[in-house]
C-alpha cells in the first residue's frame, strides 16, 4: 500500500522501521519522482531534484529509523529543495522566501497515487470559467499548439497567450482555495 | 522588446507540453504561480509522473557514486542491459524495477510478462469478500499501480498502466475492461488489448503474481 513500510521494514519491530539506505530508496524512489514532479512538471528537472532530495536524506540518516520519521524529514527536504529550484531558475531577484516557500506546497502526508492527484487537477479545470477551461484543457490535455487555440477559440495567438496566461493565474488561485 | 507575462509563462508551459527542461528565466511571483499551477496541469494526463526505467537507474547510481556505497560491498544491479524488454513491458514494469533486479517468466500468452521482482514482498491490496466475480479494483503500492480482477471466479492482478504512453487505466466492471483515457485503447481483464485508437498494438499489460491468504489478496511488489 502507498505510504507503508516494505515487508522486511516491518520485521524490524513494532514501529515500522528502515535498517538499510536500500529500503529507504525502493520505499521512496517512485514516490519521491512523483511528489516533485507533479511540481516541476518535467523529466530532466524532477529526475535531478529526486535524486538531490533522497541524497541529502541519506546522508542524514542514521539506521535504524522510523518510516513515519523518514517519510516526514524526506518531505521537509522536498520542500526546501523544490523552493531553492525556482530561487535559482526562475525567480526575479525581488521574489521573496515565503512567496517560494508558498510554491513548493502543499505537503502530502503520504505518497499519492498518479489517479488522485490526476483528478485534482481536473477539479481544479472544473472549476475554472469556461474559456479558460477550454484554453488549458486544449492545451495541457488534448496537445494543441496556441496558434491552434487561437483559431479555435476566434482571436488572435498573442491573445490566446494572454488567455493562457490569465487562465493559469486562475488556475493557482482555485489550487490554493483547493488545499487541504 | 520587452516580453510580456503572458509570452514568458507561453514559453515555459511550450517547453512543459513537449516534455523538455524549461529554459530558464527570471520571473515575477505572478508568473511563478501561473508557472507552478501549468506545472500541475501536465500530470493531470495521468500516467507522465511515473519515472521511466533509465531515470531511476541513473537517480540509483547518482546516490552510489555519492554515497560511495560500492566501497561497503553493495553491487550495482544489471538494470541497464534489461531496459530493452523493459520497454515492451512498459511503465509498470519500469516502475516495479525500483530495486533493479527483475525476472521475467513466461506468462499465459505469448508477448506477456509476469513481473516478479527480485526484492520483493507479498502486500495485501484487497479482501476477497470486496472482489466478488466480475468485479475489480485498483490499488496503488509505493512503486506499482494496478488492478485485482475477478474473473469468473479466478483473481488475477495486473498493471493499470497502459503500455501506449503510460496513462492510467480505469477499470471497467460492466463491460469487464480495463480502458485507457488517452487514446482509447481497451484491454480486457486477462491483459489482452481488445481495442486499440493507435496505429500499433500496443503491448498486452503484465500481470502481476497473485495469491490468497487470509481472506485477502495479496500481491508480490517491491
Amino acid at each position: 500500500m502507498a505510504g507503508e513500510a516494505s515487508t522486511s521494514a516491518f520485521e524490524a519491530g513494532s514501529v515500522p522501521t528502515y535498517t538499510e539506505w536500500e529500503e529507504v530508496y525502493r520505499d521512496n524512489v517512485v514516490g519521491m519522482y512523483q511528489y516533485v514532479y507533479r511540481r516541476v512538471g518535467n523529466a530532466p528537472d524532477a529526475e535531478d531534484l529526486a535524486a538531490e532530495v533522497l541524497l541529502h536524506t541519506l546522508r542524514t540518516l542514521r539506521f535504524p529509523s522510523p518510516v513515519r520519521n523518514v517519510r516526514a524529514y524526506l518531505v521537509k527536504t522536498a520542500k526546501t529543495v523544490l523552493a531553492d529550484h525556482w530561487r535559482r531558475h526562475y525567480a526575479a531577484p525581488e521574489v521573496v522566501s515565503d512567496e517560494l516557500d508558498e510554491l513548493a506546497a502543499p505537503e502530502p502526508t503520504t505518497w499519492e497515487p498518479s489517479a488522485l492527484a490526476a483528478e485534482r487537477a481536473q477539479r481544479v479545470l472544473a472549476l475554472l470559467p469556461d474559456r479558460f477551461r477550454t484554453a488549458l484543457e486544449l492545451r495541457f490535455m488534448r496537445g494543441y499548439s496556441v496558434a491552434e487555440i487561437a483559431r479555435e477559440l476566434g482571436v488572435t495567438p498573442t491573445h490566446a497567450r494572454v488567455i493562457q496566461y490569465r487562465a493559469l493565474r486562475k488556475a493557482a488561485e482555485v489550487g490554493r482555495d483547493l488545499m487541504p | 522588446m520587452m516580453q510580456s507575462s503572458a509570452d514568458r509563462v507561453a514559453g515555459y508551459v511550450c517547453d512543459l507540453v513537449r516534455g523538455r527542461r524549461p529554459r530558464r528565466i527570471k520571473a515575477s511571483v505572478a508568473e511563478l504561480e501561473a508557472m507552478r499551477a501549468a506545472a500541475e496541469l501536465v500530470q493531470a494526463r495521468t500516467g507522465l509522473d511515473l519515472p521511466d526505467p533509465a531515470s531511476l537507474e541513473r537517480i540509483r547510481a547518482r546516490l552510489f557514486a555519492e554515497l560511495n556505497l560500492e566501497q561497503r560491498g553493495l553491487v550495482r544491479t544489471r538494470a541497464l542491459s534489461r531496459r530493452s524488454w523493459l520497454r515492451t513491458a512498459g511503465v509498470a514494469a519500469a516502475a516495479a524495477l525500483v530495486g533493479g533486479a527483475v525476472e521475467r517468466t513466461l506468462a499465459e500468452s505469448p508477448g506477456q510478462e509476469t513481473l516478479v521482482p527480485a526484492a520483493a514482498g507479498w502486500r495485501p491490496v484487497a479482501a476477497v469478500s470486496e472482489l466478488p466475480p466480475g468485479h475489480s479494483r485498483a490499488f496503488a503500492t509505493g512503486a506499482v499501480q494496478g488492478v485485482v480482477v475477478n474473473r469468473g471466479g479466478r483473481i488475477q492482478a495486473l498493471s493499470a498502466v497502459c503500455t501506449h504512453l503510460g496513462c492510467l487505466l480505469t477499470p471497467n466492471d460492466g463491460s469487464q475492461r480495463l480502458d485507457c483515457p488517452c487514446h482509447r485503447t481497451s484491454f480486457d481483464w486477462t491483459g489482452q488489448v481488445v481495442d486499440s485508437g493507435v496505429p500499433y498494438r500496443p503491448a498486452p499489460l503484465p500481470q502481476i503474481a497473485t495469491r490468497i491468504r487470509d481472506g485477502y489478496v495479496e500481491v508480490l511488489v517491491v
